[in-house]
């Protein structure tokens, strides 16, 4: 393009505020981490010495970083059942005989605005073993057997944080499938009740493949967020029982912030940020090819 | 068929049912005293007392939080709408050469989890004398929006018809005119989007400010619960005052602009 009237060097002139903060604050940082990645600093100390690869290799074997990295990837599968549900959601929404679409969207959605320390003191009162919400409804229904220390719990510990997260995703995943819905062609259904195809072939035949640039999206967003969580578990339970649920993020924290082996959190971040990007080329080059 | 429609209905009520009763009890037990919520966990706060409130204010500093709060996501705000349109503007429509790489370099940035930048953060802010200030805060959490907001001014930018522009620079304007009299005027909807996500992004934010604000009267709300729950955990009724406290302004502005905050929240999905 280029407005001929317009040039010279003044134009920089634009880029230049935005361009300082973020390379002062993003950048810059991002560049030490990846030295630092390289070192055995324990983050205090005036002096450092360079060890190689030596974090990276170690990272490969670490169980503690594998047994965190396993437990990403259940949340990344706990985290499709919001996005299926939301699904549901945005197709009985868009059925023409709803009445009080806009007041559903509203309650559907107001779990997700809430900041995740909120949810996670919210879901704290509901998981506590002695008066909690949840124990006290199982006993209310005669399910006294069910109930337990939910936060507490080797096994449950996971699956209940990751419950709360979905708790606040399933309105978000179901505004992303509004939207999307809303470029479908009606005619394709109209023309499918002809041929007497019913609602259920209808949502699997034109509905789902229609909607498959927002599945994608949501599949990739859900993985990267989920790869970065830290809020939730950090405020339910810090990881625990033991490292039971434990994330990356968390791992991370623990390394530079508690263990001062800042050389060797700075390579496991080196690891996750070079996972996301990969995760997000791949999504680039799909969404192209769609 | 009615059959049908009662089930979608009845689907529709539960799931209502399960977006509010968390937000619903929460509220409920925090105008209760712990000692009847420990009793009787779903009974009804008969009378209701707003005791906790008035203690969960004056033992913890939520009038401070929540201006601390107010002020950096604002902050945040102003920063990053001014510079980012700026700087969308001059890589977008005055592409001077080397644009397409600068822009590159800023679209990474919506892909980094904080944890590549933490600790460097941490003493750089500190370095600067700007941990415990608002300032440090805003900085930051600009610097790690922007890319998004870029991104998203850029895609409006592309697609606003050159001729626009072009008659206004046969009319003499110079480029910062045009971008206050033409452009910015058509970004209008895209700036609230940008206003909505990153005023979201920095009320909900919390691991920046675990890191750079460590005073108690610096804290903002997220941060200053995650630790009034450390304190008073055991006092579930205080507790909940305090989610309430904590979440009811943003509740409230979501139920006023309903549609511009949905439409920042999922264009903030693609920061991914």
């Amino acid at each position: 393009m280029g407005f001929g009237l317009w040039s010279g060097p003044t134009h920089y002139l634009f880029i230049v505020p935005a361009l300082a903060i973020y390379a002062a604050f993003v950048l810059y940082p991002l560049v030490q981490t990846l030295g630092i990645s390289f070192t055995d600093w324990d983050g205090l100390s005036s002096t450092r010495d360079g060890v190689g690869v030596e974090n990276y290799r170690k990272a490969l074997t670490d169980g503690r970083l594998r047994s965190a990295l396993w437990n990403n990837l259940t949340w990344v599968v706990g985290s499709w059942l919001p996005q299926a549900f939301g699904l549901g959601l945005a197709a009985l929404l868009s059925a023409n005989w709803i009445a009080g679409r806009t007041a559903f969207r509203t309650i559907f959605f107001l779990p997700a605005t809430l900041s995740l320390v909120v949810v996670g003191v919210m879901w704290n009162a509901i998981y506590n073993p002695l008066w909690g919400g949840l124990n006290t409804a199982l006993e209310a229904v005669g399910l006294d057997s069910l109930t337990r220390a939910w936060l507490g719990d080797q096994t449950w510990a996971l699956p209940s944080v990751i419950n709360a997260a979905n708790w606040t995703y399933f309105g978000f995943a179901m505004v992303i499938f509004l939207a999307g819905l809303q470029s479908i062609d009606q005619s394709l259904y109209e023309a499918a009740a002809l041929d007497g195809a019913g609602s259920w072939r209808q949502f699997l035949h034109i509905t789902v493949p229609g909607l498959r640039n927002q599945i994608n999206l949501l599949l990739v967003i859900s993985f990267i967020n989920t790869l970065r969580q830290f809020d939730l578990v950090f405020i339910m339970t810090g990881g625990g029982p033991g490292n039971a649920s434990e994330l990356i993020g968390i791992y991370i924290y623990d390394l530079i912030q508690l263990r001062r082996q800042v050389g060797y959190g700075s390579a496991v971040a080196v690891l996750l940020t070079i996972s996301v990007l990969i995760t997000s080329v791949i999504f680039l080059k799909v969404r192209e090819e769609n | 068929m009615p059959a049908k429609r009662t089930l979608g209905y009845l689907a529709l009520g539960a799931t209502s049912a399960v977006a509010l009763i968390p937000t619903l009890w929460i509220l409920v037990i925090s105008l209760r005293s712990t000692r009847d919520v420990a009793d009787d966990p779903i009974g009804l706060p008969v009378p209701p007392t707003l005791a906790n409130y008035t203690e969960a204010w004056n033992t913890a500093r939520f009038g401070d939080y929540l201006l601390n709060s107010f002020l950096i996501a604002v902050g945040v705000v102003v920063l990053v709408v001014i510079t980012g349109l700026l700087a969308a503007f001059g890589m977008t429509t005055l592409r001077p050469p080397g644009s397409g790489a600068l822009l590159a370099v800023f679209l990474i940035g919506m892909t980094l989890p904080i944890w590549a930048l933490i600790n460097p953060l941490f003493r750089l802010v500190r370095d600067a004398g700007l941990l415990d200030t608002r300032s440090g805060v805003i900085l930051v959490e600009a610097a790690i929006g922007l890319p998004l907001a870029i991104f998203l001014f850029r895609s409006f930018l592309r697609d606003i018809p050159t001729d626009l522009v072009e008659a206004a620079v046969i009319d003499g304007a110079t480029p910062l005119r045009v971008l206050v009299h033409v452009t910015a005027p058509l970004a209008l909807p895209v700036v609230y989007t940008v206003i909505v996500f990153q005023f979201m992004f920095s009320w909900n934010e919390f691991v920046i400010p675990l890191f750079l604000l460590q005073s108690d009267e610096a804290r903002t709300l997220p941060l200053g619960l995650s630790f009034f729950q450390g304190r008073y955990g055991s006092d579930q009724s205080l507790v909940s005052a305090g989610a309430i406290m904590a979440s009811a302004p943003i509740v409230f502005v979501y139920l006023l602009f309903q549609r511009h905050f949905v439409s920042g929240l999922t264009a903030g999905a693609v920061k991914g």
